[in-house]
């Protein structure tokens, strides 16, 4: 139905593409809607409405507007609805369409009219067919204001083993996460301005030499925390909030705690605990847990959220990888104050024994379902069951951990998933390797740092 | 207890045209991709369909009837549910705004009455 020739001058590769024979691994389905216009199917997987595609895609499109962006990046081209509301939205835009299948936009020009958009000088269409990130695109999308909008459904049904499935779902989990939960961000951020004895950046490269222990609440957490007396003093201690309630059982009191969430359930995790060490928090974090701690409180300013990264460079103080969970900030942060082994303790990235956190941690839920979790390799060799959002925060820590170089990695979570460039350690051979280590008073440092800052 | 019958018909019709409004938002949700609001008000409507079927069967059983099938109303749980574990939430978005919010907007309409000549 459509003219692919409008294509000719304007992308001359995927018109000589289109017209060449195709061979793709896909199932694509078009047929009518309920209230006529064609809705679409791929890999068994609606697109748009069976009902009504046009209204479907006209209400997804309105809610990604973004007035400060410059350039949207939709992934899907599917039947071109939701290029062409964009369209209708933002006509003065460029819009970059990232489109995986070359089948589909064949299939979609056999029964659309698409040579508005496909001749509309705002709109440029990458069929990414080969096997790799577009790194120069991608680095020119960064150096702009991107909106990115990636459609969930067409997420889904991008098969698992697609090379562009964890890419998108990374940006679109992060997405989601700022989206639903920015009001209460927002106004933490403000709230939390008034209460910054330091900013985290005042500890960056202090610690050559020294090594951390990063104490997540994960279910290993519960074979290890006994080791854990054991170590203070010879390894800096940071325990994320969820955890400190296990190792206020133990009697381990850690050097420092870390919270990164919004919301008001972060309070509760430090309520009752009597913890007066220093508080490591993000900018965004519950405003009432940083409020109602008494010891020394630490402000932590994330990248990848306008507002604080705007106030962050105009106060220029650095800027940290959030990683989308708080021990993945927490990993960034004590990467930066210059640790030269990080030892990870009940960061499993797994519910290893039916449940998602240690026993006694504020987190702690029963894995009631199979359902929509993903078997993942473990440490000890077995497979265990994992999720999508812990599988992305597991790509994260690998991608970190790639980049550090000259710093020594080890994980203790024994039933974990295992995270490459990880190797896994029984935490009794750290507490033996430790004798060795000279004690140190974390605290009187971070003290005497920030005294001396 | 008939005090009671009638205060549990009333707490009903009011919770109908709420899961009434209440779909449209689910809908909504999912239509802009805000899958964890949308779980949220999923949750509550799956409980609050439940206590539905309750009270139409506890009435049957005090001889009021109304013209509400709860097989249907058990129908669309599953069926949600169902939606929900494939994470098709184009599907699920379609069921609430197209099958259930249809469904619950007649419902509206509905009375429970009594069959008096069965009570006896």
């Amino acid at each position: 139905m459509s003219d692919l020739n409008c294509l000719f001058t304007k992308n001359k590769q995927l018109y000589k593409e289109l017209c060449n024979p195709i061979k793709e691994c896909i199932s694509i389905d078009i047929h009518p809607s309920k209230k006529g216009p064609l809705t679409m199917k791929i890999n068994g997987r609606y697109l748009y409405s069976y009902y009504d595609p046009i209204k479907d895609s006209k209400r997804f499109v309105d809610s990604q507007i973004n007035e400060d962006t410059d350039v949207y990046c939709l992934f899907g081209f599917g039947l071109g609805y939701h290029v062409k509301h964009l369209l209708c939205n933002e006509p003065n835009k460029r819009i970059i369409v990232i489109e995986p299948y070359l089948s589909v936009i064949k299939k979609a020009a056999e029964n659309v009219d698409l040579s508005p958009i496909l001749s509309h000088q705002n709109v440029d269409i990458l069929c990414l067919t080969e096997e790799k990130l577009p790194t120069k695109i991608l680095n020119m999308l960064s150096n702009q204001r991107t909106q990115w909008i990636i459609p969930n459904a067409w997420l889904k049904a991008l098969p698992q083993e697609h090379y562009l499935k964890t890419f998108l779902e990374d940006i679109k989990i992060r997405d989601m996460s700022i989206n639903r939960f920015w009001p209460i961000m927002e106004r933490n951020f403000k709230e939390n301005l008034n209460h910054i004895d330091a900013n985290i950046g005042q500890l960056f490269g202090k610690f050559n030499g020294q090594k951390a222990i990063l104490v997540s609440a994960g279910p290993s957490l519960d074979d290890t925390v006994h080791f854990l007396k054991k170590l203070k003093g010879k390894y800096f201690i940071l325990s994320v909030g969820s955890a400190l309630k296990v190792l206020k059982k133990s009697g381990v009191i850690p050097d420092a705690v870390i919270i990164t969430d919004p919301q008001e359930f972060v309070h509760q995790q430090l309520k009752d605990i009597e913890f007066s060490g220093p508080l490591i928090y993000l900018a965004t974090a519950c405003n009432s847990a940083v409020a109602n701690h008494k010891g020394l409180k630490i402000i932590v300013f994330q990248k990848d959220c306008p507002l604080v990264e705007r106030y962050a460079i105009k106060k220029k103080v650095p800027l940290v990888d959030t990683g989308g969970s708080v021990a993945t900030t927490a990993l960034d942060i004590i990467i930066n104050m210059g640790f030269s082994e990080i030892v990870l303790v009940g960061q499993d990235l797994a519910y290893s024994k039916e449940h998602s956190h240690a026993l006694q941690s504020t987190s702690r839920v029963e894995v009631v379902s199979n359902e929509s979790l993903v078997p993942v390799l473990a440490n000890d060799g077995t497979m265990v069951k994992s999720t999508t959002i812990l599988s992305l925060y597991r790509r994260w820590f690998e991608r970190k951990i790639s980049q550090s170089k000259g710093i020594v990695f080890l994980n203790t979570a024994k039933k974990g998933a295992a995270i490459e460039g990880i190797p896994f350690i029984h935490i009794s051979e750290i507490v033996s390797k430790s004798e060795k280590l000279r004690e140190c008073n974390f605290n009187g440092k971070i003290n005497s740092i920030l005294t001396n800052n | 207890m008939t005090d009671l019958i009638y205060e549990t018909q009333d707490s009903f019709y009011e919770y109908i045209t709420r899961v009434a409004n209440g779909t449209e938002i689910i809908a909504d949700y999912l239509r802009e991709d805000k899958v964890g609001e949308a779980m949220q008000l999923i949750v509550q409507f799956s409980e609050g369909v439940t206590w539905l079927i309750q009270v139409i069967l506890l009435m049957r059983e005090n001889y009021y009837y109304i013209n509400i099938d709860p097989s249907q109303l058990n129908q669309f749980l599953i069926e949600v549910n169902d939606g929900l574990e494939r994470q098709d939430y184009v599907i699920v978005a379609d069921m609430f705004e197209y099958e259930i919010k249809p469904f619950f907007q007649e419902a509206i309409n509905f009375k429970f009455f009594e069959m008096k000549e069965e009570k006896n």
